[in-house]
């Protein structure tokens, strides 16, 4: 067998909600996110060692394929930009992971979904998601796009011809059940099924994934991860998917658990909304901001720790250099650092400031005077490294002396006509 | 310089002056480059060698130390030491990219730190560590200003209540605006001479009886303590050695007090407070003019004004003014001894100059 099986799935949403659906915050952007699936998909491991291929479907934003390596740390990591919904989703689960990726080491997929810069009717409801996918021989989910039909999906015959041509009717090779996802014609869709004479023993309707939106790339995702739930080993089904204008039909062969990473119930309600502080998207990137100077080529060659918390650990006096620096900073060793990926939650924070007008350098004008002050933090992670950042997705005063907090990656201000990201800090649950 | 030069008991020379080092930040972009050049030409001291010192907020701090260390090695008689800064003409957003640029870029300025946010995590480590009261940083600001409006150089020449400081608007906290050091424009200018033709000079001379200065992290993270300024402790700890005084002679002190919580750091780590226990001897009074220790009789930078690279040469200034008596309203009295505490950015680098009366 040459297909590969969707073995594992990380979903990475935003903290804030709009309308009831997640919902980037101002520094936040469809790179921001997919980068945190990629990490959660890696499980705490280096992704670098993960991932040599990555297609990307959806909204990329300024996920441009140097951020993608510098995030990375994969110099040689090759994006291929594929269109956004159902379509491109069910197409490259089904046909894209061929031998070509395979020879090239391991891959991943990310779908991204933003409304951010949307303006169709109903992009509210979209909401903001990124889920990265790792495929490999292994268990999980065979999918595979047998169809695509234009116009309404509900006639009994119709269905039952999908049905035929794609499991010839043989014993045990029926599907188990059928997953419609459905925007505006449920009802009838599912009369057509239940009157269709296949042998289906179950059917599941659902619209958008509880509490994520009915963003297309992660809506037909989270189809996926709710069929591979019902599948038994070595079960099949059929995942109808209603888009914009026509209707995509996939046979799903489960053979054996896919793991499902995030919340992919929608349960991560913080119940934040977006405050009038956001960012302004059309702020003039090309205005070069009056901000303390780092040349471009000078902070892409420092992400690895500003982006990844990578240090290096000397072989003589076994201490930490953070940031990496090419030599101990302590004893002046260039042979044999070892790197060393630094914890991103559990940092405790030793020392806190709320930064009101007027405290702030003029880069960060623009955050302030749109609305609220912000909180900086020293936070201590490891063997006395400690680094002070910016405090993200919850108000001013939050953070106390004492409290653990985890880093995630966002923008920090524009200079030169781009974003410059780094990591913020959010607080854990006390 | 004119000043300075026209001051002199017994007259100076123009042509006297052998060499110069010169304090400034280059604030605004006003002539960052070649200062010195400018220096000896509008000076009309054409031709002597001049150098510009840029340690952030301790340049003349460091400046000082220079012409000292000219002095002592027995290569020049005469030097003149400044320091200057004109900011008040900058644009404010021009002001605050340069109020940032000393600090560290890499971290705190990209988490959207100015250095009163840095000092801020100081405090808030201070407050976490030690319990000092917010009260004890408004006494600062207040004791500082009482002392400024008895300076007529200084910037501020009104007091300030207690509860003026506690409710200014915060800037970062637990730091308001009334914590923090003004921007003001300001110069000041020194003459040192040899110990052994200082009598053709002047018949009550000031010695510069030693001299400290250290380095350190540029960043507040990278240092051991979040609550202690080690560049601080060792050129404390230097001027003392080089000079043979203990800290009990020491009749008054300039400390640099750029944030209000930077006057009680500086008096723990220059050794005239136990770890904690500034704030206490601070809301005791013992640190105002007329108490046990005078901290800052000029009104600090927090009140005299932080002219960035003239601050350094000030506090001598004003070392200078006392000891010879001439401090009137300010005057602490019986001083004999005083030291001046400079640092540059929130502790990267520091001096400590310890001054006497012959």
């Amino acid at each position: 067998m040459g297909r590969l099986t969707l073995e594992r799935a990380a979903l990475a949403i935003p903290t804030r909600r709009r309308d009831g659906v997640p919902s980037m915050g101002a520094d936040e952007d469809p790179f921001t996110l997919g980068v945190e699936a990629l990490e959660a998909l890696a499980q705490g491991a280096e992704p670098t060692t993960e991932i040599r291929h990555l297609k990307v479907i959806g909204n990329a934003g300024p996920a441009t394929e140097e951020l993608f390596r510098a995030a990375l740390g994969a110099p040689t990591l090759a994006v291929e930009y594929l269109p956004p919904g159902p379509e491109g989703v069910l197409g490259t689960l089904g046909g894209g992971q061929g031998s070509r990726e395979r020879d090239a080491g391991p891959s991943a997929t990310l779908v991204l979904d933003s409304a951010r810069g949307a303006t169709s009717a109903g992009a509210e409801k979209a909401g903001d998601a990124a889920v990265a996918l790792r495929f490999g021989d292994g268990l999980g989910l065979e999918v595979e796009l047998i169809g695509r039909q234009e116009g309404p999906m509900d006639d009994a015959e119709v269905l039952q011809g999908v049905v035929t041509r794609t499991f010839g009717g043989a014993a045990g090779s029926a599907p188990t059940g059928w997953l419609v996802v459905a925007k505006d014609r449920p009802d009838r869709l599912l009369r057509a099924l239940s009157t269709a004479s296949t042998p289906v023993s179950a059917i599941w309707r659902r619209s958008g994934v509880t509490g994520l939106g009915e963003a297309p790339g992660v809506s037909t995702l989270g189809a996926l991860a709710e069929m591979s739930r019902s599948l038994g080993r070595e079960q099949s089904g059929l995942l109808l998917i209603e888009g914009p204008s026509e209707v995509f039909i996939a046979a799903v062969r489960s053979t054996g658990p896919c793991t499902w990473i995030g919340p992919w119930d929608g349960a991560s309600d913080s119940g934040m909304t977006d405050s009038a502080s956001a960012l302004p998207d059309t702020q003039d990137l090309l205005v070069v901001s009056q901000g303390a100077y780092i040349p471009r080529a000078t902070y892409l060659a420092g992400v690895s720790s500003h982006w990844r918390m990578m240090a290096d650990r000397c072989p003589s006096c076994r201490r930490l250099t953070f940031p990496r620096r090419g030599s101990c900073r302590w004893c002046g060793a260039r042979e044999g650092l070892v790197r060393e990926r630094l914890p991103r939650t559990g940092l405790r924070v030793e020392a806190v400031t709320t930064v009101s007008s007027g405290g702030q350098p003029t880069e960060f004008d623009a955050q302030v005077s749109s609305g609220t002050p912000y909180d900086v933090v020293i936070a201590n992670v490891r063997d006395g490294v400690r680094i002070t950042v910016q405090v993200t997705d919850y108000p001013p005063g939050t953070v106390r002396v004492g409290d653990r907090v985890s880093l995630r990656l966002r923008r920090l201000y524009p200079m030169e006509g781009e974003w410059r990201y780094g990591l913020k800090a959010v607080p854990e649950a006390r | 310089m004119d000043q300075a030069v026209a001051s002199v008991d017994h007259g100076l020379e123009r042509r006297a002056i052998q060499e110069a080092f010169v304090g400034s930040l280059g604030f605004s972009g006003w002539q960052i480059g070649n200062l010195s050049a400018v220096l000896a030409e509008e000076g009309r001291t054409p031709g002597i060698p001049v150098s510009h010192v840029e340690n952030a907020c301790a340049s003349a701090g460091f400046a000082l130390r220079l012409g000292a260390q000219a002095i002592a090695s027995g290569e020049r008689d005469v030097v003149l030491v400044a320091g200057l800064e004109k900011m008040t003409d900058a644009p404010s957003a021009r002001r605050r990219y340069w109020l940032g640029v000393s600090g560290d870029t890499e971290w705190e300025r990209s988490a959207g730190l100015t250095f009163a946010g840095v000092y801020a995590l100081i405090a808030s480590r201070h407050q976490t560590e030690y319990g000092t009261p917010r009260e004890a940083l408004a006494e600062v600001a207040v004791k500082n200003h009482a002392n400024a409006a008895m300076n007529p150089n200084a910037h501020f020449q009104k007091p300030v209540s207690r509860e003026q400081v506690l409710n200014a608007p915060s800037v970062a906290a637990p730091l308001g605006l009334l914590d923090c050091c003004p921007v003001s424009d300001g110069a000041a200018a020194l003459v040192l001479v040899g110990e052994e033709v200082a009598s053709q000079y002047t018949d009550t001379p000031v010695l510069v009886a030693g001299t400290g200065a250290a380095s350190d992290t540029l960043a507040l993270q990278d240092r051991e303590s979040l609550t202690s300024l080690a560049a601080t402790r060792r050129a404390a700890e230097e001027a003392f050695r080089k000079s043979g005084f203990g800290r009990s002679s020491v009749g008054f002190l300039e400390v640099h007090d750029c944030f209000t919580i930077a006057e009680l750091v500086g008096l723990e780590d220059l050794g005239f407070a136990e770890r904690g226990k500034a704030a206490e001897l601070t809301l005791a009074g013992a640190t105002r003019l007329g108490g046990a220790l005078p901290v800052n009789p000029d009104g600090g930078l927090k009140a005299k004004g932080h002219p960035i690279g003239a601050t350094g040469a000030s506090q001598a200034y004003e070392a200078f003014v006392q000891l010879r008596g001439q401090a009137a309203a300010r005057q602490v009295k019986g001083a004999e001894r005083a030291l001046a505490h400079n640092v540059g950015g929130s502790g990267a680098s520091a001096t400590v100059t310890l001054f006497s009366v012959r």
